[in-house]
């Protein structure tokens, strides 16, 4: 129910969006950060996963491609928007939480902790990178207003 | 085995009326209402347990009884007894954050085991999802749902006591037809190695927890070194994708 309740469409047009299929001579899949968060988003979406056990390692590491910074900002934006803000509960193994440090992996080249909310995840962005922080906040907000 | 009538300090009677995991309706709200109206009621109490305790007086046991049955809910039992079971309102059209149907199952489950004779009070809660409103992992039996129709049991909890636990999980990502043979299993296995009075949690300490894991055959399922995790199946899905 929880699953039904992530909209994983919007996830995937969103990371679907960063893909940059055109420029690479051939895709590499699993082994790109946003090919990986398309094949997770895919995966939940056909199996109705709520999580992964060790996905987040799985976490592709040698993908140093440059992503245009507003495609990815606003993908991490839907990502952090269809997060559920487990808090205490969280999993590091959910598939939004997979797809989140893919993207974040993308644009700031490191993972960091995720500590269960959304919004101050988005929130500590803003300290670690103020122009890229203030893109994702912008966008988080406004996909919260829908 | 008894029922939930305790004398009170003053001399009046508390009695407990048990829900289907705490949830009336209207009509039955009203009726316990009217109820309450027509007999000297001295106030009513919401417990931890969800359910309801009537203070009344010990003239009026008899009529309140008989008046609890016509509003289809029933008088609480207590003792050494499998008790009311303690259910989330989780299911696809209440609590938006549980995965699976815990407010049905917990609701089969304390019409099918309520009452039945067990060493030790056994306390059965079941929830949505691992916040557990309803301490799963503090009742004998606790239930949570991992997504639809899949579940995973705790056993062992208590949530009282100078010395609470926590249950130990036995079985993962079983549907609730196997969460019955499950517990069938379970209350069986209690019956036969719990002395008088003893909580299953200290059986499960004096005899160790395996004893109570039914193996796959008895509900079902697939042995662990059998069975496909989710990561396996997500590496096959990565390879189809080569």
């Amino acid at each position: 129910m929880l699953n039904e309740q992530i909209n994983i469409k919007a996830i995937k047009e969103a990371v679907q969006h960063c893909c940059q299929e055109k420029e690479c001579v051939a895709c590499k899949g699993k082994e790109c950060l946003i090919g990986f968060a398309k094949l997770v988003s895919e995966y939940a979406g056909m199996k109705k996963a709520l999580s992964i056990p060790n996905g987040l390692k799985m976490v592709p590491t040698g993908d140093f491609k440059v992503y245009e910074t507003d495609d990815v900002a606003f993908a991490l934006a839907m990502i952090n928007h269809e997060c559920k803000n487990c808090q205490d509960n969280h999993d590091d193994n959910c598939v939004i939480n997979i797809m989140r440090s893919s993207l974040e992996v993308a644009l700031l080249g490191e993972h960091s902790d995720f500590a269960g909310n959304p919004l101050l995840y988005v929130m500590n962005l803003s300290r670690v990178n103020p122009e890229l922080g203030e893109k994702v906040m912008t966008a988080y907000h406004q996909l919260k207003n829908q | 085995m008894g029922h939930a009538i305790f004398e009170q300090r003053s001399g009046i009677l508390g009695v407990g009326v048990v829900t289907p995991c705490g949830v009336i309706t209207a009509d039955q709200l009203i009726r316990l209402g009217e109820l309450a109206k027509k007999i000297t009621v001295h106030g009513m109490k919401m417990t931890t347990r969800q359910t309801l305790v009537f203070l009344i007086n010990a003239a009026d046991l008899k009529q309140f009884t008989s008046e609890i049955e016509k509003t289809g809910l029933q008088i609480g039992v207590f003792g050494n007894i499998v008790r009311n079971v303690k259910g989330c309102a989780g299911n696809d059209k209440l609590c938006p954050r549980s995965f699976g149907d815990a407010f049905g199952l917990g609701v089969a489950l304390q019409e099918q085991y309520m009452n039945q004779p067990v060493p030790k009070d056994f306390k059965i809660s079941t929830a949505g999802c691992a916040r557990g409103c309803t301490d799963p992992l503090c009742a004998d039996f606790g239930v949570i749902a991992v997504a639809a129709d899949r579940f995973e049991i705790y056993l062992g909890g208590r949530g009282g006591s100078k010395v609470p636990r926590h249950g130990e999980k036995i079985i993962d990502n079983i549907s609730s037809e196997q969460v019955i043979k499950v517990l069938d299993y379970v209350l069986e296995k209690y019956r036969a190695l719990g002395a008088p009075n003893e909580r299953l949690c200290k059986v499960v300490d004096r005899c160790g927890i395996n004893g109570f894991v039914p193996p796959a055959a008895v509900y079902g399922g697939k042995d662990a070194a059998d069975q496909p995790s989710e990561l396996d199946d997500f590496q096959a899905f990565l390879a189809g994708k080569q």
